[in-house]
């Protein structure tokens, strides 16, 4: 009897030094140690759980009783020191793994994402204005016959608007039977040569002049052409299809207006001005003074265009108009010169990555 | 061109408008002024700058030279006394040599600012007073040549104010851009009466006096291909022959050359009138006359700028009664027959010349001249009796004898026939009728010289002999638009009959780039033009497409792959120490049709569809230069991916060995290339920019290597698999397998991962290689770790399927060259 009494006061000073223990651990690694303590086979609890079938029955509920009591006690103190050193680990860890994002958000400017050029990104805007007005997208050749180029756009050899666009001749088939396209008009011809009427098109496109690089001249630059052909187009369509596009893509504060000009393929041909993007319309050196600043060329179809391709323009009619997508660029982006753009530098494109 | 204000006063009754005097004291803000700039831009000429200018003579006094004499110790000046006409002769010091006593030249007082901007002081010269300057031509802004004082006419009288005795004012000069298609308006008179239509002002036209004499002289005969009219006037009076300084201040304010009075009077009535003329030494033309025929092969001329002409059959020229070549007809003049000081007696030529001939000879001999220019877009045939004496009138000639016709062949225009509802169908204004007025009587058509008769429901639109532009019922139409006014025609807005939309392929390059563009790589634009140096770098294709005239060296044929524009960009790069380089371009490259199977060649795509046979093989291809660590192939391969993956070609485009006889790709590093197939067809090259690429000078600057990747973008567009299906995944517990192999070096991969793919047939999942390093200790064997994962739909993949898979792995491995590593 004593002898259990004694191993029960045991028990008592056991379980409460276990729990004393527990509280004080830090890491997992000593709540390892403890537990193992406290499982341990010698320790009394173990003696008296291996005891109880020999003890005696009337003594049996009390002593377990006891038992039981200082099992959960001690299981409730390792649940919750297990909780709270995890806390206390974690805590330690995280405070260990500060870091500041700073450190990755500065890896240099030419790494990181790319970039579409510029010219794309001007002529993706200038495509979707079109689609969404209806128009489909056509492309033609770089390399284009003589024929297509100049000769159904209605400007003979000789004519003083060949002069104009002095050419790159290519030492391919006849002489001066190809070229590279001055212009992308002659994709007008392969359109209309090629399509079912009606038409409704732009033709953006890279085109070549043999003119001596400067500031706002490279010998390869960007067009965009449109073209409609269908029953009962008019020069009001075209003004009011000019006029569309501008206010579009330039802003309803910029105006258009037609002047008479002279273009072999187009009768009658107009210029096209906008207001001045820089002093809208109050006259700057950008302008010359005029508040105006010419885009491009237009006009109705000329009928001698249409023989070439076999259109009878007593029936149908139609209008063109074409700018330089690169003068649209140099404008919104104020780029000075334009002769940097083939020389692909880093450092320009690099700029190129937001939105325009 | 460039004319100046009073000028066009001199036609065009502007007084209605505005006080021209008013106007050119004030400049180019004068309202007057912008209303003219105003009407002259809507009419389609184009003002491009207008300019004050002040004839700045206040102060400039005729004055006589009373006495001339050397200064001791000075050998270029010399001390003068002139007589202004008031009170004692005045002391000037000039350096000029050209004059003698009792000249009358102008005098600048001290104090007065000349047109050159020059101001005058009084001052002492080797201790002679200087009071101003005894004045030049050029710097009284009377010509823009000057051989010393400008010596006056001896009756002028001393002391009467310069500027105002000779006519010579302010003014305000309007350049013009006149467009090719209006010869008429490459000239004073031109741009007035398109004035005067359209601001319904009067217009004075100048015409040849009606008592002139002219008298058919058809022999020798002349060829009426080569001009049909032709007149010849003998100018005399040459001695005597003056040009006023008020003309030549318009001359020079033009921008012509003063040349000596027939010149420059020649040069004037051209500017005024249009029409170029050519006066001859008489006495140096054999036979005392002139014709014209074309040329015959072999034939020379030295022409007035000193340079001799070879000329062919189809060059028009003028010869002497001997038939001997004088001169490019429409051109320029020959030098033998150049009217020079020693001319005694002047030909005139005045004619009117086949403007498509003529645009021939210039642009062939690349002598364009101001004559030429005019004679190209088509003059006026009527004109030439009105030239002549305006010739003759200004320069103080006299025109002896009657003028001679050598030939008059010229045919009169024909009317058009315009109909009402044709010219609303074209121009589109509401209400259409308003288009109209500009047919009617005293309309704008009309007053320009139009002649127009309505009969029942159509005009018949005659235009004038100076508008050989007007030649058909859209021409007339387009005048009719003109006069009418651009501005007023109505907008009518378009309903667009098309449903708008990018083609598949459009929308596939946006797709290409943006991804790419998201791949940290910046799109180029790249010369298309490169050099033979750059192409054998890149590993040409054969004979390049040349241009046949370039402009510099460097950029002298089409390039043949992308790598040949790129690799300028690489270096320029490079050698501006920019890192890392990721360049991409979607562009064309040309090469001839012989290359073949290089390129895209399926007739059913939309590019080959427009190219004809008599163009070469252009296909827009696809090119990625990036640059990378030791070995770029890490920072290729996934572009590679990538592009596979949107396309939808996993699994159907081959990455294989290249073929020895690969053609019209970029040559890359031997170690480190492979070629791409869609079935038969070699679609591009991936791998390492070859050394040699890199320039030597630029070596040392390199960090990095460069992975290169150039496709065609036409087969992949032709092969691509758009997204057909979404397989709902296995939810069963799925097993993770990581194999490792000791991989020969030499063998390559691809047949492992495709063997693993079979074993695991439809229980394979995925497959990748998630380790790969070359053990120090073994140099033959490379080690290799595939991951490969398990799913199935039908249940949990168990250990044994596992083991199993393993076992067959195992033991088929060995037959290609990899060792299965196991434990």
């Amino acid at each position: 009897m004593a002898e259990i009494d004694v191993t029960l006061a045991e028990l008592t000073g056991f379980c409460d030094e276990s729990v004393g223990k527990l509280n004080a651990v830090m890491t997992n690694a000593e709540l390892l140690a403890v537990k193992e303590a406290v499982h341990a086979p010698s320790t009394p609890l173990a003696t008296l759980q291996r005891a109880m079938r020999s003890i005696a029955p009337e003594d049996r509920p009390r002593i377990g009783a006891a038992v039981h009591e200082v099992r959960s006690r001690l299981e409730e103190a390792i649940d919750v020191n297990e909780r709270r050193v995890n806390e206390v680990e974690l805590a330690g860890r995280l405070r260990a793994e500060q870091d500041d994002i700073a450190a990755y958000l500065h890896p240099g400017r030419l790494r990181g994402t790319g970039a579409l050029h510029l010219l794309t990104q001007t002529r993706m805007m200038l495509e979707d204005l079109f689609i969404g007005m209806g128009f489909v997208v056509a492309e033609g050749p770089e390399v284009e016959t003589e024929w297509h180029n100049f000769e159904a756009l209605n400007i003979p050899k000789f004519h003083p608007a060949r002069a104009n666009q002095d050419s790159f001749y290519l030492n391919y088939g006849e002489p001066e039977s190809t070229l590279l396209r001055t212009h992308t008009s002659p994709v007008q011809i392969r359109l209309m040569q090629a399509s079912e009427l009606p038409i409704y098109a732009i033709v953006p496109g890279r085109v070549y002049r043999r003119d001596t690089p400067d500031a706002r001249h490279t010998p390869a630059f960007h067009q965009l052409e449109a073209l409609v052909v269908d029953k009962g187009i008019t020069f009001a369509n075209l003004k009011a299809t000019i006029e569309a596009f501008t206010s579009a893509y330039f802003g309803p504060d910029i105006q258009a207006r037609l002047r008479p000009a002279y273009f072999p393929f187009t009768e009658p041909s107009a210029e096209f001005e906008i207001t001045c993007t820089v002093c809208k319309g109050l006259g700057c050196r950008t302008c010359s003074g005029t508040g105006w600043i010419e885009l491009g060329g237009s006009g109705m179809v000329h009928p001698n265009v249409f023989a070439h391709v076999g259109i009878d323009p007593e029936v149908y009619s139609g209008f063109a108009f074409g700018f330089g997508i690169d003068r649209l660029v140099q404008m919104k982006v104020a780029l000075g010169d334009m002769r940097i753009l083939p020389e692909n530098d880093l450092r320009v494109l690099a700029q190129m990555r937001g939105v325009l | 061109m460039k004319i100046t204000l009073t000028w066009l006063a001199e036609f065009l009754d502007l007084g209605v408008l505005f006080e021209v005097d008013e106007a050119v004291r004030t400049g180019p803000s004068h309202p007057g002024v912008r209303q003219l700039v105003d009407a002259m831009n809507e009419l389609g000429m184009v003002v491009e700058g207008v300019e004050h200018a002040p004839a700045s003579l206040d102060g400039v006094v005729v004055a006589e030279v009373v006495s001339l004499e050397p200064i001791p110790g000075a050998d270029k000046i010399r001390a003068t006394l002139v007589n202004d006409g008031e009170g004692e002769p005045k002391s000037v010091v000039c350096g000029a040599w050209n004059f003698k006593v009792g000249d009358k030249v102008p005098w600048a007082r001290p104090g007065v600012t000349l047109p050159t901007g020059m101001t005058l002081t009084e001052r002492k010269m080797r201790g002679v007073v200087s009071l101003g300057m005894l004045c030049s031509p050029v710097e009284v802004g009377v010509s823009s040549e000057a051989g010393g004082l400008l010596i006056l006419d001896p009756l002028t009288p001393p002391g009467v104010d310069f500027g105002a005795h000779f006519g010579l004012s302010d003014d305000i000069v309007f350049d013009l851009a006149i467009e090719a298609n209006r010869p008429d308006a490459n000239c004073v008179l031109g741009v007035a009466r398109d004035l005067a239509a359209w601001l319904r002002i009067d217009f004075w036209s100048p015409e040849a006096p009606y008592s002139l004499e002219i008298i058919d002289d058809p022999k020798p005969s002349i060829d009426p291909e080569a001009t049909d009219r032709l007149l010849i006037a003998s100018l005399g009076g040459i001695e005597t022959a003056t040009f006023p300084l008020r003309l030549g201040r318009r001359l020079q304010l033009g921008g012509m050359r003063s040349i000596s009075p027939v010149v420059d009077a020649s040069n004037y009535v051209m500017l005024e009138i249009g029409q170029p003329t050519h006066p001859y030494d008489a006495t140096s033309l054999g036979g005392g006359t002139i014709a014209a025929r074309f040329a015959r092969a072999g034939e020379e001329v030295v022409t007035l700028d000193g340079s001799t002409r070879a000329l062919e059959s189809s060059d028009i020229v003028i010869v002497d009664g001997n038939d001997q070549v004088v001169g490019l007809a429409g051109v320029m003049g020959g030098l033998a027959t150049e009217v020079s000081d020693a001319t005694t007696s002047v030909l005139l030529e005045a004619a009117h010349f086949p403007a498509g001939r003529i645009a021939r000879t210039a642009k062939r001999l690349n002598a364009r001249s101001e004559a030429s220019a005019r004679f190209e877009r088509g003059t006026d045939p009527a004109i030439l009796e009105l030239a002549v004496t305006r010739i003759a009138e200004l320069a103080n000639l006299r025109i002896e004898g009657p003028i001679r016709c050598r030939i008059d062949a010229v045919r009169p225009a024909a009317p058009i026939e315009v109909r009402p509802a044709r010219v609303g169908a074209i121009l589109g204004h509401e209400p259409a009728d308003e288009l109209l007025n500009v047919l009617e009587p005293d309309g704008p058509l009309e007053r320009i010289g139009f002649d127009i008769e309505q009969a029942g429901a159509i005009y018949r639109v005659t235009p004038p002999s100076f508008r050989p532009d007007v030649g058909s019922e859209i021409e007339v139409i387009e005048e009719i638009a003109r006069h009418f006014g651009y501005q007023r025609i109505t907008s009518t807005p378009l309903t667009v009959a098309t449903t708008g939309g990018l083609t598949e392929r459009q929308q596939l390059i946006r797709r290409l780039k943006q991804l790419l563009a998201g791949m940290g790589i910046f799109e180029a634009w790249s010369v298309t033009l490169v050099s033979p140096e750059e192409r054998e770098r890149t590993g040409g294709a054969g004979e390049p497409i040349e241009l046949a005239d370039p402009l510099v060296a460097q950029e002298s044929e089409l390039r043949q792959t992308l790598l040949a524009g790129l690799l300028r960009s690489l270096r320029t790069n490079v050698g501006r120490r920019l890192s890392p380089v990721a360049l991409f371009e979607v562009g064309p490259v040309m090469q001839r049709w012989s290359v073949g199977g290089s390129m895209a060649s399926d007739p059913s795509s939309e590019q080959n569809s427009l190219v004809q046979s008599a163009l070469p093989n252009e296909g827009l291809r696809l090119g990625v230069l990036i640059e990378g660590a030791e070995n770029s192939l890490v920072v290729i391969a996934p572009v590679l991916t990538a592009i596979e993956r949107v396309f939808g070609l996993d699994g159907v485009l081959e990455v294989t060995g290249i073929d020895e006889e690969l053609v019209g790709w970029p040559e890359l590093h031997p170690g480190r290339r492979s070629q791409l197939r869609l079935g038969e067809k070699v679609v591009g090259v991936v791998g390492e920019l070859h050394p040699r690429q890199i320039p030597d000078e630029l070596i040392h600057l390199v960090e990095g290597r460069f992975g290169y990747l150039e496709m065609d973008f036409e087969a992949l567009v032709a092969s691509m698999h758009p997204i057909r299906r979404v397989e709902v995944p296995s939810v069963y517990t799925a097993s993770t397998l990581d194999l490792s192999f000791a991989i020969r070096r030499d063998a390559p991969l691809e047949p492992l991962v495709d063997l693993i793919e079979e074993i695991a047939g439809e229980l394979g999942a995925d497959l990748g290689v998630f380790d790969r390093f070359r053990p120090t200790d073994d140099e033959e064997h490379l080690y290799v770790g595939l991951r490969l994962r398990l799913e199935s739909d039908q249940g949990v993949i168990t250990e044994g399927t596992v083991q199993s898979l393993i076992d067959t792995i195992d033991a088929r491995a060995a037959a290609l060259g990899a060792q299965l590593r196991r434990g």
